[in-house]
């Protein structure tokens, strides 16, 4: 009966306060239960429940960034099911700390693979990339047809011109040498003029950025350091891509907060950190705290250490040039003697080296977010995704 | 001097009607302005508090987080457990045979004054609010209707009360006419002022010449747009002589905002509903309740409060604490489950409509000066007991702060620790799973909207011919707007009255335009 009525008609009284107060009883007390096992659950303690020695585990995870859509990941040789967090993102969890083996693959491209190693309550980024396992090019012809194909004269029939690579543009081969009936092609002398700056630039560049450093590298320092002579200079937002005794770095120079991931590793023994992410990265970190140059507490938060410059590997090859790989940081771009190959930063285990062109170029540049290459009179678009369908 | 001697003790007091701090002087200033600031300060610093922490201590951010997602889902459970149990009561009380309830009681005597005040509605909507009073099944004799019109509403509000008065003088008991004045000094224009002066009409007009007792009168007073079920006055006489006191309870009928609802855009329909379905929550709590919109009072309680404040914006709840701080604590809401309809906000255009809407929810949400007035009359009402003035200030606080914060905190800040927090935070579980439990949890609270639907669909008037059956798809599948309506017609408005309250922007009375085809 409602306390304010002396009736107990009608039939259907307001709610007892009595169980209204026995329901808010037990949610109270489920809220106050399973706050806390939410609180475990989202940092990342796991109970197995099948299994008959189950403990409770602290787990980690691992944030993969997928270069594309098709990508499958997976993990140490198993399909991951598709959780993608964001279109390009997959974000795995639940996983027991140690290395786990990550390889992410799609028909026609490069397969991408890393051993990373998972912390209990962390996540592990790492971004993968894909390029064409089969080069793709446009090819930028001097000449046009009336109809606006394009046409390399003087060239025999039956001439590859273009050998282990795909295209989808057409082209004429013309004997004759006649470009009477011909239109010049635009594209071709826009980006032709494109190397002729490139060059130009780059000669004048080496020779000033070369004495100037050569000169602050006497004045400032007094041992090793007055080797280091920087034959050109490529900068992308707070990262600097640069040149020293023929080896390349990638050195960040941003604020604390905003460094890559990659150029950080938790705080472990150099020995931990060498098992989980390989020499070369034990030596640059241990470089790094030695010399101060990165102090703890400074560049990033107390839980980890990080460097501020990474080496890229450039497979004993002679690299003749270099620069950030379109629209991202994360991917170096270099000229080689036997191609163009691109490089992630990323040098946790090994760094992923694909091919974008298998064959020596004279020359290449990017412009625009476009690679350009040109061998002799050739010049053609790199392109470094596979043509839809 | 104005005669006081029918106020209770308390009522008599300078400052029982005040408004705002401005109308007091000295410490009483300083404290009532005090007030004032309070809601909107503890609402700006939870907002302010979790975008800080999240900056600076992002994992007890996340934590909290993830607690208040929790908190949220149990909450909706809680409250759709109520609202579940009202709509059975509410199905049962129109099933009701109510005339036949009252037959054996004794209510010959008993007297319904209902008053209507307008402003410059529409004819229709006064036509079809006076025609469901006619078709009421209660004795027309025992009605006395007062059409309440604004003098600041000039030569049409005259025209209208000389075509109602011609058309329904004579099917009451008794018909008044009553045109407020303007510009009255300590008055603001608004419900409050009109409905008092028509109060007073009808005692020095009515009432007293022909020997009424206030104590056998019971006042209704609805919203312009008010069409009553047949049963209503059944429905009220029978709660009013089972109350335990009937004379220190007022009587709160659900308001269902249904009029219009084949009309009204879906956005409309939903916060519409929504204002219903926290009324039909509140219908079972009875202790927490405060009456609102349209509800019924006996006279002689009125009378001795001196009926509505004047001064101040949201008289339909401030009524409720004039009483209750007037009766030392002793007076109660008795919720009717039992309907009235009235119109959800729409004009002719969305747009028009959104800021209908949300100037609508911006003058209800402005209740929050009672929550000032509240506290203020706590520090002086001794007669109220220390452990009731406590459970209620806390209540209307949290009721006042989460209606604020809760939908801005879970549907937007809830993801601020993973945009403002540290590179520490970003690498950990917690910050990747955060976004994940929360979308998880209010997915889960998600489930309560279904029971939302459903009971909205009983809730809707007849489909006119005119209307594909496919509307009946739109309107189960309109309540996934309640999180953009909860923020944009309830959280937002909300922090836009407090904000005025706490810099002394005192608010006025913005009539909602009535709009029927």
């Amino acid at each position: 009966m409602h306390p304010m009525l002396k009736s107990n008609i009608p039939t259907v009284q307001p709610l007892p306060r009595a169980r209204r107060r026995f329901v808010f009883l037990t949610l109270f007390l489920f809220f106050v239960c399973a706050v806390p096992v939410f609180v475990f659950y989202a940092t990342g303690y796991r109970y197995n429940f099948f299994d008959a020695n189950a403990t409770i585990t602290a787990t980690g995870g691992l944030y993969i960034t997928v270069g594309g859509e098709e990508g499958e990941v997976y993990l140490n040789e198993e399909r991951v099911r598709d959780m993608r967090m964001f279109r390009s993102a997959i974000y795995i969890q639940n996983l027991t700390p140690g290395m786990q083996h990550v390889h992410v693959q799609a028909d026609g491209l490069h397969t991408w693979v890393k051993d990373l190693p998972v912390y209990p309550y962390i996540v592990t980024e790492a971004e993968s990339f894909a390029l064409p396992v089969v080069p793709q090019v446009r090819p930028i012809a001097k000449y046009l047809t009336a109809t606006g194909t394009m046409v390399y004269p003087g060239v025999a029939s039956g001439t590859k011109l273009f050998t282990g690579v795909s295209t989808t543009d057409t082209y004429i081969l013309a004997t004759s040498t006649a470009t009477t009936t011909l239109t010049r092609n635009a594209e071709y002398d826009f980006v032709y003029a494109l190397f002729a700056t490139s060059t130009a630039t780059s000669t004048l560049l080496n020779r000033v950025v070369g004495e100037v450093t050569s000169a602050l590298a006497r004045n400032n320092n007094d041992d090793k350091s007055t080797t280091t002579l920087a034959t050109t200079t490529k900068i992308s937002d707070d990262l600097v891509l640069s040149e020293q005794e023929g080896d390349i770095y990638v050195t960040y120079q941003g604020p604390k907060n905003d460094i890559p991931y990659y150029f950080c590793v938790p705080n472990a023994p150099l020995a931990s950190t060498s098992a989980l992410y390989g020499t070369h990265v034990m030596m640059s970190v241990a470089s790094a705290m030695a010399s101060e140059q990165v102090p703890q507490n400074s560049l990033a938060p107390t839980e980890r250490t990080c460097r501020n410059s990474i080496k890229i590997d450039r497979q004993w090859q002679t690299v003749l040039d270099f620069d950030f790989f379109p629209s991202t940081t994360d991917l170096i771009v270099l000229h080689r003697a036997d191609g163009i190959s691109v490089v992630e930063v990323d040098d946790r285990a090994w760094q992923n080296t694909q091919m974008l062109y298998g064959k020596p170029v004279d020359e290449l540049v990017i412009n625009n977010g476009r690679l350009y290459a040109r061998t002799g009179d050739i010049v053609f678009e790199l392109l470094t995704e596979l043509p839809t369908t | 001097m104005e005669d006081q001697s029918h106020l209770l003790p308390y009522a008599r007091r300078s400052d029982f009607h005040v408004g705002r701090a401005t109308e007091l002087t000295g410490k009483r200033y300083v404290i009532y302005r005090i007030f004032e600031i309070l809601p909107g300060l503890a609402s700006w610093s939870t907002l302010i508090g979790v975008i800080l922490m999240s900056i600076y201590l992002p994992f007890i951010a996340a934590y909290f987080i993830i607690a208040f997602a929790l908190f949220w889902v149990l909450k909706t459970g809680f409250l759709s457990y109520h609202l579940r149990y009202n709509w059975k009561r509410l199905q049962h009380h129109i099933k009701l045979d109510w005339e036949a309830l009252v037959a054996p009681m004794d209510y010959k005597d008993l007297y319904q004054v209902v008053i209507l005040p307008f402003y410059t509605e529409p004819e229709s909507v006064i036509e079809a609010t006076l025609a469901s009073l006619g078709n009421t099944k209660y004795d027309k004799s025992k009605l006395i209707v007062v059409l309440a019109s604004e003098e600041r509403a000039g030569e049409y509000a005259q025209q209208v009360l000389a075509t109602m008065t011609a058309k329904w003088g004579n099917v009451f008991g008794a018909f008044l006419t009553t045109v407020h004045p303007m510009n009255v000094p300590g008055e603001m224009a608004g419900k409050g002022s009109n409905a008092a002066y028509a109060a007073e009409q009808v005692r020095v007009k009515i009432l007293d010449p022909q020997g009424i007792s206030y104590a056998k009168t019971l006042v209704s007073i609805f919203d312009i747009d008010t069409v009553l079920y047949p049963d209503y006055f059944n429905c009220l006489v029978w709660h009013f002589i089972k109350a335990e006191n009937p004379l220190k309870s007022s009587f709160q009928p659900v308001p269902i905002f249904n009029n219009n609802m084949w009309e009204a855009p879906a956005l409309a329909r939903v916060v519409a509903m929504s204002s219903t379905f926290w009324e039909m929550v509140q219908q079972e709590r009875p202790e927490r309740m405060a009456t609102f919109s349209s509800h019924s009072v006996s006279f002689q309680a009125l009378y001795e409060v001196g009926y509505w404040q004047k001064n101040m914006v949201s008289e339909d709840s401030r009524i409720y604490w004039n009483l209750m701080l007037a009766n030392d604590g002793k007076y109660d809401v008795i919720p009717l489950s039992y309907p009235v309809s009235m119109d959800a906000n729409a004009a002719p255009t969305l747009w028009r409509t959104i800021v209908q809407i949300y100037k609508q929810h911006r003058r209800w949400t402005y209740g929050v000066e009672n929550f000032c007035y509240i506290l203020y009359h706590f520090l002086n009402q001794p007669k109220i007991p220390r452990r009731t003035r406590l459970k209620i200030a806390l209540q209307q606080a949290e009721g006042y702060w989460s209606l604020v914060t809760n939908p801005i905190m879970l549907f937007i800040l809830g993801w601020a620790p993973i945009f403002l927090g540290s590179a520490e935070f970003h690498q950990t579980v917690l910050s990747y799973n955060l976004p994940i439990v929360v979308r998880d949890l209010l997915i889960l609270a998600m489930f309560g909207l279904v029971i939302s639907s459903i009971i909205s669909l009983s809730l809707i008037p007849p489909r006119p011919s005119d209307k594909s059956r496919l509307r009946y798809i739109v309107m189960a599948l309109q309540w996934f707007l309640v999180p953009a309506t909860m923020i944009f017609f309830s959280a937002i408005p909300g922090l836009d009255s407090q904000t005025r309250l706490m810099f002394g922007r005192y608010m006025g009375f913005w009539v909602t335009p009535k709009v029927r085809s």
